[in-house]
């Protein structure tokens, strides 16, 4: 056998050790959340539990029951309604190109730029006048329209990909554009469309601030905002917290292990 | 099924003209080939013909119906026009299978499903793909793709066919024997088609006509054997035939009566026949062509007069044979092109029989009288 050169053996205690480091917060989040309220001041955050106890997680996943519901209720409909109209707004600026569609085309990505801070105000502006503000609904509306110019640019940019031969052969064989979106560019969105709702996924699942402005009351809370509440009004109860952080993380953390390498896709854009 | 008739097609992309005032004529069951260099304007025509792009300027007419004319408002959109398209990726479509694809455009026009399959299994049967029929095209070889996309196309009886480099994706020994089975199915089928190639070898050997088409201008129409033999300019003489036509510089003078032309390193007497057809010509400045089958090659040089006249004396010619060094002999099977120099410019002869030749050797040329091309080096128009 090869013996290693020394500046491997280095790289890898190098590696090593920034694994350790950024593994760090998410030990101490397990450990802390099998903890009683009295051992977690009494030990710290990084020792494991002497008696490890289930009751952090059953309890926080109690008050968590109907935010996380809430969530759901958010990512599902976001997903479906942004992706659907992303797919034909990105069918469009790709293969079925206009007058001023590039034009079009950049003033969409460029709702991607604005902040939310800037948008808070005249937000809860619209929503109450509509009736919404307070309600889930608001938040509804708002991750399906937020989710469209994103999900537009991930089509567009896939849909790139498919050759534009695809699109001629089928004009000349007499297809329209709608009967090509449907038997030609539908069938081969498969990657597109797990990129688009992973992306909204993420986004929709572990936005903070518009469930913060936008909704009030725990039945119209997202999962988020609900579990900032957990952090406790006089005694700061970190094993719940960091009970609640875990159930919050653990279906993105699932996504991105399984589907880890679309949602890269999606962020490189190709 | 339809006779095709273009009128002064023009098409440009901001400044640059892609094709500019291209007339041509396709008969009715005619194959026509368009060929020409990458950036040429023949797939311009094509996608022109087909509705693909809107064309600036003239007229495109399917038999007696105007489809294009931009002057009229006239633009058919390409599902209308009952062409059918062959493109040079074949655009098979991955998620449908081999039969999916072939029935595709049946299924747009919403005709029965019995119909649809007995039509697709006649296409498959006359292409010999009908084991194919249940397959994904993911894991087809080209030649089969190749298959697939000209199926889809036969399918629906369209008026014409447009096919576009249809087998450039293919290997060397595939296409020699797709291109005489494409001949054959389109003479069995009889529908007009257009075939657009760079590649002058599928030109000659697939087209009824051929029109070269060069920098977005049609530059000759006709049947190989024109093209070949009566080439109308220096562009045509050079694009049609493997090896090239060979060109020498040179400049037409009249010597003691006799029309010659001066080569710089020798000099190229006429025949008398040319003479009188090479007066009109405007500058004096030529090209002598001549294709590579027409040079004989001999060791000894050929003297035609006893004495070679004074004036001639002081060239290295012989008779009406020039001089030239072997630079190398490429054997291609059954003849080989040999590599030649004359008086610094390289030429091409091709012969069978090569042993007694070696590179470096000294060799005397002379060019079947009867077979010489001379053109206008301005503006390279053919002269003889």
């Amino acid at each position: 056998m090869k013996t290693p050169k020394l500046s491997r053996i280095i790289l890898y205690i190098l590696l090593g050790l920034f694994a350790i480091l950024s593994l760090l917060p998410l030990w101490s989040c397990v450990v802390t959340a099998l903890k009683t309220s009295k051992e977690v001041i009494l030990t710290t955050p990084v020792t494991p539990p002497l008696r490890p106890t289930l009751a952090p997680l059953m309890e926080s996943l109690d008050y968590l029951k109907r935010p996380l519901i809430n969530s759901l209720v958010l990512v599902g409909s976001g997903i479906m309604v942004s992706c659907f109209f992303g797919s034909i707004l990105g069918y469009v600026f790709s293969k079925r190109r206009f007058r001023g569609s590039t034009s079009l085309l950049i003033l969409v990505i460029l709702c991607l730029y604005i902040p939310p801070q800037v948008q808070l105000i005249p937000m809860v502006q619209t929503m109450s006048k509509m009736g919404l503000h307070g309600d889930l609904g608001s938040l509804v509306l708002l991750y399906m329209l937020f989710g469209i110019p994103m999900c537009t640019f991930i089509f567009k940019t896939l849909y790139d990909e498919v050759p534009d031969s695809f699109i001629n052969a089928a004009k000349v064989d007499g297809a329209g554009t709608w009967t090509i979106y449907r038997r030609i560019m539908l069938p081969l969105s498969v990657i597109p469309f797990v990129v688009a709702a992973l992306l909204q996924v993420t986004v929709i699942w572990n936005d903070y601030i518009w469930g913060l402005v936008l909704t009030v009351g725990k039945a119209n809370l997202p999962v988020t905002v609900a579990m900032a509440n957990l952090k406790g009004s006089f005694v700061a109860e970190w094993n719940l917290q960091m009970a609640g952080a875990l159930w919050v993380a653990l279906p993105t953390l699932i996504i991105f292990i399984f589907l880890g390498k679309y949602i890269m896709r999606g962020y490189a854009g190709m | 099924m339809a006779s095709l008739t273009i009128k002064g097609l023009t098409k440009r992309y901001g400044e640059t003209a892609a094709v500019e005032n291209l007339d041509l004529e396709v008969k009715d069951k005619e194959f026509v080939v368009l060929v020409g260099p990458s950036g040429c304007g023949k797939t311009t025509t094509l996608n022109s013909i087909a509705g693909l792009i809107e064309i600036d300027e003239g007229e495109i007419w399917f038999g007696d119906e105007l489809v294009t004319s931009p002057e009229h408002g006239i633009f058919k959109i390409p599902q209308k026009r009952e062409v059918a398209m062959v493109f040079q990726d074949y655009a098979i479509y991955p998620h449908m299978t081999v039969f999916g694809n072939i029935a595709f455009p049946l299924e747009i026009r919403r005709i029965n499903k019995r119909e649809i399959e007995a039509r697709v299994k006649k296409t498959a049967q006359l292409l010999e793909i009908e084991e194919l029929l249940n397959r994904k095209p993911k894991a087809l070889s080209g030649g089969q793709r190749q298959r697939i996309a000209l199926g889809r196309a036969m399918v629906r009886d369209p008026r014409i066919f447009l096919l576009d480099e249809p087998l450039a994706n293919l290997d060397a020994k595939l296409r020699v024997h797709a291109r005489v089975e494409l001949k054959e199915l389109q003479q069995e089928l009889g529908v007009t088609t257009i075939f657009v190639t760079h590649d002058q070898v599928e030109a000659m050997t697939m087209g009824d006509r051929i029109a070269v088409m060069n920098d977005g201008h049609l530059e000759q129409v006709g049947t190989p054997a024109e093209l070949y033999h009566n080439p109308r300019n220096r562009f045509v003489a050079g694009f049609i035939g493997s090896p090239p036509m060979n060109m020498l510089e040179g400049r037409l003078e009249e010597k003691n009566g006799d029309l010659v032309i001066d080569l710089k390193f020798c000099i190229y007497e006429l025949p008398k026949k040319a003479r009188e057809l090479i007066k009109k010509a405007a500058s004096s400045e030529v090209i002598l062509g001549i294709r590579p089958e027409n040079i004989v090659i001999t060791k000894e040089s050929k003297r035609r007069r006893p004495e070679p006249r004074p004036e001639h004396s002081r060239r290295a010619v012989e008779g009406n044979s020039l001089e030239a060094t072997v630079v190398h002999i490429e054997l291609t099977g059954k003849e080989s092109n040999v590599h030649l120099e004359a008086g610094g410019s390289p030429l091409i002869a091709i012969r069978s029989s090569t042993q007694d030749l070696r590179a470096g050797d000294k060799v005397w040329l002379s060019l079947d009288e009867e077979k010489i091309h001379v053109f206008d080096q301005k503006s390279g128009e053919a002269l003889l």
